[in-house]
């Protein structure tokens, strides 16, 4: 048949491109949050997924490396890598410093380094080094063009001054982001020494879990986790702040999509009343007449998702330099959802409308 | 009775409200095929309200319709639309064209609604259009076209379905004279060349000299006016 609905929703030109705006601002609102945890989500696990480490050890009651719970002693490297299956033990120690800029203060996570470091050290080198030397500092990038500070500048850290040796990326939290010193520096910082939060075990080949129940039958001051264990316990952290909040403006976003499209098809479906008996007059179904209406409300969201897809490119684009902690992710199968969502979500919408045009009594065509 | 007889007996009609509203009472008439049949009246006399039970569109209070020997009144919905698709088709005062469509795509809605392939029912609309003349108006939007034109493509679109029964309302009220005359002669043609039942509701007393079979209604019930040549209760045409 032909497509009647979306020859309406073209015609009143208008009232499409408001309808879609309004799909638009809905898909923009919610794949924009969802980019973000997914920047924020990737910034966190990046660090943990890319090191190497089989396991992570931490203080007993320790559960994420945003959330070390106290420190255990460097000597304790020699005895975890005497448990059988361990090749190697690398000590981190991790805090929340704040750094000093020319417009205020900002909370790094700040790693502490061995000499050496093969593990922990940071992945992903934008600039200089990976590894800092003692009274250097490597920063995340989004940090950096942040305060505007480069490889070879200083930045203050707890009232001691630091040079950059080196711009890392996918170490930003969003809120936060990752510093990476030399331990040393760190435990100078802190007023501590030889301690660690955390060691990042290398274990023979499929032993990984083996080696967490040895360590937690040997030592009830530590908790051990396997890789993929520590990794959801920090998409775990992460989600807990993050998804309420998205999962609450993604259902307002949505539903003031909805509104809109109801709002407007519904004046639509009045306005073509007697079209809508016509078509019953015609011998149309209430199917037919349903899928007219069902039509103008996809074709909005269709056109509303698409906008709204490509605002968000450019924003994208534009983001970084004037809110660069913000790190969009948007994977293809996130885009597909968006424009599903919005179909779906005009789909409901249009409903009422929808109900209403295949209600219109065909006889209504017959008068004047 | 002939398969396209449309028979009435003893219809009545209340629009229930406030103050319910009798637009017909006890009706009974037969119309038989191939004839082209006037029914006048003045506005408000029950004219629409028989032609919506006629077609379908609406039930009566009381009596019962017969629509090519099957009796209609009690059908459910769905097999009403199926009969309607098959049998009917109307021809409205105000044309009742689609303005997003074209020409073309208006004739062949009802195809389509009907499930007729979409090339198959452009083909067939064009053929319809191009037969009643407006075969350079085919991409042609309503707004493009003159009030004849308009009502050329409504009867176009009611004739490309090859009903059985033509049910048209006032169908001339809103051209010219001249205009209107085209329309008359081309409706009389219509069921002349497919052996069609016309039957149209009118104010217009170019349409009740040109029918097979005229008759009155006032305040919903029927009286006979005779016909044009014939007597109005003989063999054929409207009896009342």
């Amino acid at each position: 048949m032909v497509l009647l609905g979306f020859r309406y929703a073209l015609r009143e030109r208008t009232r499409f491109a408001l309808t879609a705006a309004g799909v638009a601002a809905a898909v923009l609102l919610t794949v924009f949050l969802v980019g973000v945890y997914r920047g924020a989500t990737r910034g966190s696990l990046s660090y943990i997924e890319e090191s190497g480490a089989d396991v992570w050890v931490g203080r007993r009651g320790t559960w994420n490396l945003l959330r070390a719970s106290g420190l255990i002693p460097v000597e304790a490297k020699q005895l975890l890598e005497r448990v059988r299956g361990v090749v190697s033990a690398e000590p981190i120690l991790g805090a929340l410093i704040p750094a000093t800029l020319s417009d205020g203060r900002r909370t790094l996570l700040t790693i502490g380094l061995p000499a050496g470091a093969s593990l922990s050290r940071p992945r992903h080198i934008e600039a200089g080094r990976a590894m800092p030397r003692r009274g250097e500092i490597v920063l995340d990038r989004a940090f950096a063009r942040r305060a505007g500070l480069r490889v070879g500048d200083r930045v203050e850290l707890a009232e001691r001054r630091f040079r950059i040796a080196g711009i890392s990326r996918e170490t930003n939290l969003l809120v936060t982001q990752y510093a990476f010193l030399r331990r040393e520096d760190l435990e100078s910082l802190l007023g501590v020494e030889g301690q660690a939060t955390f060691f990042l075990l290398r274990v023979r080949h499929g032993q990984g879990h083996a080696v967490v129940k040895r360590l937690e039958r040997q030592s009830n001051l530590i908790a051990a986790f396997d890789r993929v264990t520590f990794l959801e316990n920090n998409r775990r952290e992460i989600a807990s702040g993050f998804l309420p909040v998205l999962a609450a403006m993604a259902l307002i976003g949505l539903s003031i999509g909805a509104a809109v499209v109801a709002l407007m098809t519904y004046t639509a479906v009045l306005e073509k009343r007697g079209d809508y008996a016509l078509i019953g007059a015609l011998g149309g179904s209430e199917g037919a007449r349903f899928l007219v209406v069902m039509q103008q409300s996809l074709a909005a969201a269709l056109a509303g998702a698409v906008a709204g897809l490509a605002i968000l490119h450019v924003l994208g684009r534009v983001l970084p330099a004037v809110a660069p902690e913000v790190e969009l992710v948007v994977e293809p199968w996130v885009a597909a959802a968006a424009v599903l969502g919005a179909l779906a979500m005009a789909a409901i919408g249009a409903l009422i409308p929808a109900g209403i045009a295949t209600s219109v009594a065909p006889m209504e065509a017959l008068r004047r | 009775m002939s398969a396209c007889t449309l028979r009435f007996e003893g219809v009545g009609k209340v629009y229930p409200g406030a103050v319910s509203c009798r637009a017909l009472h006890d009706v009974s008439l037969e119309v038989e095929c191939g004839t082209f049949n006037v029914i006048q009246g003045p506005s408000g006399s029950g004219k629409t309200t028989l032609l919506a039970i006629a077609g379908g569109l609406e039930r009566p209070s009381t009596g019962r319709v017969w629509l090519s020997e099957r009796e209609i009144t009690s059908l459910p919905a769905r097999q009403l639309l199926e009969l309607r698709r098959a049998e009917l088709a109307f021809v409205f005062q105000d044309f009742k064209l689609i303005d997003v469509l074209t020409a073309e795509e208006n004739v062949s809605l009802p195809l389509e609604l009907r499930g007729v392939k979409a090339g198959s029912a452009r083909e067939r609309s064009r053929a319809m259009l191009d037969h009643l003349g407006l075969g350079g108006r085919i991409s042609r939007r309503p707004r493009e076209l003159s009030g004849g034109e308009k009502q050329r493509v409504a009867i176009a679109r009611a004739l490309v379905t090859e009903p059985r029964l033509i049910l048209a309302d006032e169908p001339t009220a809103n051209l010219d004279w001249e205009t209107g005359s085209e329309v008359v002669e081309l409706l009389r043609a219509a069921t002349r060349e497919r052996g069609a039942t016309a039957v149209v509701v009118s104010h217009d007393s170019r349409l009740a000299l040109r029918a097979d079979y005229q008759i009155g209604i006032v305040d919903g019930a029927l009286h006979r006016n005779g016909s044009n040549g014939q007597a109005g209760d003989g063999p054929g045409g409207i009896k009342t």
